[in-house]
């Protein structure tokens, strides 16, 4: 019986402090202004499709460029977000492209069958792009502004498709 | 009534694993594959820790066709996974994570983690495929790198220990340029299933 009432309201106190120091991965959500926005470093590399991608060619837009892993828990984890922001997106002269890094074909063929997508999946077999770009973990996004410079970053998995983060996105491409 | 009971001793075991002083709290546990974590937080910094066993070691490295040698020298360590985020609850800059100065003592020694620069340089007599380098190189936590709020990474710590060992681990950064410790105790790596 004291269960029932007091324990439950023992119960419920103990909870909301566990609650309040559980941790709290997931919570914020940003990109990172970068500083001196440097231009972003060119590359030509062949998506899934036998397409090429110069990205210079696209200067004019605004380009977020992603690069990941399938192996790479975060990366994976991210992706359908990804495909959500893209269906919002892609028609306000922002364009997605993922760069796979280190891996064939073959295995992100396996991956999107599993995980489907629509933006460009383009493969940087080598390493040599990602060698390039400023970063130093899988998953990281750059914005690349009309301008081709590098203008913000984000480390790490996002859910993209959430308008907060995409807001300075959409800025961009309406200036 | 035993459901009452149970949920204010499982809370009170999780209350009980943290500790509150100077704002730091380390909570202890295991997941659902029993694997145990460690996961510390400090100062809107947030790290958490869990064993890699061996087994899972050698399918993860396999698969990224690393040579089954150097995949018994790799499982025959400790790692662990590492996932750190800065979760912007502070307003004073971001964080800078060099792990190379991070040290663990385990039986009385102190030794610095062990860097993919270490492992190339105990795998020279093996020959790993570029494309197997690529992923182990992006498979481990960076060496060092800096966190703005928001941003988070995952990847391997490797210890170098011995699987089943028990160790501290101390754990520095920088915060606006000022040098950070702390200490996780009693951390084990794991064993052969």
């Amino acid at each position: 019986m004291l269960l029932a009432g007091g324990g439950r309201r023992i119960c419920k106190i103990l909870f909301a402090f566990v609650l309040s120091i559980a941790p709290a991965w997931g919570g914020s959500q940003s990109l990172i202004a970068v500083a001196d926005k440097p231009a972003a470093p060119d590359f030509s590399l062949a998506d899934i499709d036998g397409n090429t991608h110069r990205l210079s060619d696209y200067r004019g837009r605004v380009v977020i460029i992603n690069f990941w892993a399938t192996w790479c828990p975060p990366c994976r984890r991210e992706m359908p977000s990804m495909e959500r922001a893209w269906q919002s997106i892609q028609s306000k002269n922002i364009l997605l492209l993922a760069i796979n890094v280190g891996q064939n074909e073959d295995q992100v063929w396996e991956f999107t069958a599993d995980t489907p997508v629509t933006f460009p999946i383009l493969l940087d077999e080598e390493g040599e792009v990602s060698n390039e770009w400023p970063m130093l973990g899988l998953p990281t996004t750059f914005i690349v502004d009309p301008e081709g410079r590098i203008v913000y970053r984000a480390v790490g998995d996002r859910e993209w498709d959430d308008p907060a983060l995409l807001a300075p996105i959409l800025d961009l491409s309406q200036q | 009534m035993w459901r009452w009971k149970t949920l204010v001793v499982t809370a009170w075991v999780v209350m009980v694993s943290i500790t509150g002083a100077h704002g730091k709290s380390i909570q202890t546990g295991q997941g659902q594959d029993e694997r145990l974590f460690w996961h510390w937080r400090h100062e809107g910094l947030s790290i958490r820790l869990t064993q890699l066993q061996p087994n899972q070691v050698r399918a993860f490295f396999l698969a990224r066709g690393i040579d089954r040698a150097a995949v018994e020298r790799l499982a025959a360590t400790c790692l662990f996974q590492m996932e750190l985020y800065n979760e912007g609850a502070n307003s004073v800059g971001p964080v800078r994570v060099p792990l190379a100065h991070w040290t663990l003592k385990s039986r009385s020694v102190q030794r610095a983690l062990m860097s993919a620069k270490d492992w190339m340089k105990r795998w020279e007599d093996i020959a790993i495929a570029k494309p197997a380098r690529i992923a182990f190189r992006w498979a481990l936590f960076p060496a060092e790198q800096t966190f703005h709020a928001g941003d988070r990474n995952w990847g391997m710590l490797s210890t170098g220990l011995e699987n089943g060992v028990e160790f501290d681990l101390e754990l520095k950064w920088l915060r606006s340029g000022e040098l950070r410790t702390s200490r996780i105790n009693k951390m084990r790596c794991a064993g052969e299933e």
